[in-house]
């Protein structure tokens, strides 16, 4: 491990490889883009890593030493969303027994970082757009005005240019966001972070432990469809099956690295639409081990089985 | 009952409504990460509402998105991780409640 230990950069405590010359070149952005109050969104697949560049634009910026808040917008139903964002006041709905200050003015001095942001809903748009354009805010129930300094940077795996084209996301505010935007590479296309990642997973198991030269070789071909997060979750299984510290890296059945030829699938739907179908046939058709194998949230899980059209029936066939 | 029970009791119908109010609550709650990692996180309860709970404590690798179990001396069950608040002190996180009492 020490000879990718120079490659190891915690932001906020979170460990963040950054070997490959991709990921050390967006580091350098990250840097400069730190430096202003611009807002940033962050492309790239699920799991490639983008809450770590955000928390390294928060760790870069002035406003290191005020609060760093995260919210995922896939997590919570929609209506409560707003009053988790705003706040409310005492006696603003049934049961409000208290004010409670919202995730924003949590944040006020710092940075709020917004993942899945193609999930907030129409309404919370336009509220959110309001506060990107620095005007103040009600809390729920409220009468006096709220403002905040916060420092929005927002993040998503999806097409919101396709999604702005639907109608699902408003094009003002995707401007607002994406003041600057970055996009982080997925692991197949920086395979130089795939060993020294790997590594770094296995010694957060086991400080001793060490891959197998075929394990390398497999954890080369692999095409990591999960990227970052599936690369994790496969050396930390193999670390806690290994019977040694020599671990031989235990890809699932649906992970068999394939060699490349006339037999590997190349399109990337292809493999991600097997993916999928593997991880629901090794865990019989569960969704929540299946998105967890996958290193996916249920959510993203659905929306893939829908453009997908992964039915039940495919996944017994497959399995 | 204690709070927490009657609150997860009411849990369901308590999802009807459009918000949740919270409730100042203590006592320790151990958070385990459900992926591979199996990370143990060691907090104390903020409060709870019909939804969710919060929890101060130390770590910062929980993400958002992530699925977690929690105990609690009144309840256990599962969660997800809805948000986290980091400052140079401490740290909290925001959990809704999947499933358990």
């Amino acid at each position: 491990m020490s000879n990718h230990a120079a490659g190891v950069q915690a932001f906020l405590g979170r460990p963040t490889v950054i070997c490959s010359p991709p990921m050390q070149r967006l580091m350098q952005t990250v840097v400069r883009v730190a430096q202003s109050s611009a807002s940033v969104l962050i492309l790239g697949e699920t799991g490639s890593g983008k809450e770590h560049i955000a928390r390294a634009i928060h760790h870069h910026s002035r406003r290191c030493a005020k609060p760093w808040v995260d919210l995922n917008c896939s997590t919570l139903p929609e209506h409560l969303i707003e009053s988790e964002l705003f706040g409310y006041e005492k006696g603003a709905f049934s049961g409000a027994t208290a004010t409670k200050s919202g995730l924003l003015e949590l944040a006020d001095g710092g940075t709020i970082f917004l993942d899945e942001i193609g999930e907030l809903d129409p309404r919370m748009q336009v509220k959110l757009l309001r506060v990107l354009d620095g005007m103040p805010y009600y809390r729920l129930g409220g009468v006096r005005k709220i403002a905040v300094d916060v420092r929005v940077v927002a993040a998503t795996n999806q097409n919101l240019v396709e999604f702005i084209k639907t109608g699902k996301f408003r094009s003002d505010l995707y401007h607002r966001l994406s003041q600057v935007s970055l996009e982080v590479q997925p692991l197949r296309s920086r395979r130089e972070d795939i060993l020294p990642l790997a590594e770094f997973f296995l010694s957060e198991c086991n400080q001793e432990a060490r891959f197998t030269e075929s394990s390398k070789q497999a954890l080369l071909n692999w095409n990591w469809p999960g990227n970052v997060r599936e690369l994790r979750n496969t050396v930390l299984r193999s670390a806690i099956l290994a019977e040694s510290n020599v671990v031989d890296v235990q890809l699932s059945p649906g992970e068999a690295p394939r060699a490349s030829g006339a037999e590997r699938p190349l399109h990337l739907e292809s493999l991600e639409r097997q993916a999928i179908l593997d991880a629901l046939a090794q865990t019989g058709n569960h969704h929540q081990q299946a998105a967890d194998l996958l290193g996916i949230s249920t959510r993203t899980l659905a929306r893939k089985l829908k453009l997908y059209k992964c039915e039940a029936d495919h996944v017994s066939l497959a399995g | 009952m204690s709070v927490w029970q009657d609150e997860c009791f009411h849990a369901e119908e308590a999802s009807e409504r459009r918000r949740h109010s919270r409730i100042p609550a203590a006592g320790p709650v151990t958070i385990t990460v459900q992926d591979a990692r199996r990370l143990e996180v060691y907090g104390t309860l903020v409060d709870i509402s019909a939804g969710g709970f919060r929890v101060a404590h130390r770590s910062t690798a929980l993400a958002s998105g992530d699925t977690v179990a929690y105990q609690h001396e009144d309840g256990t069950g599962l969660a997800r991780v809805v948000w986290n608040r980091v400052t140079p002190e401490t740290v909290e996180t925001g959990f809704y409640i999947l499933s358990g009492c």
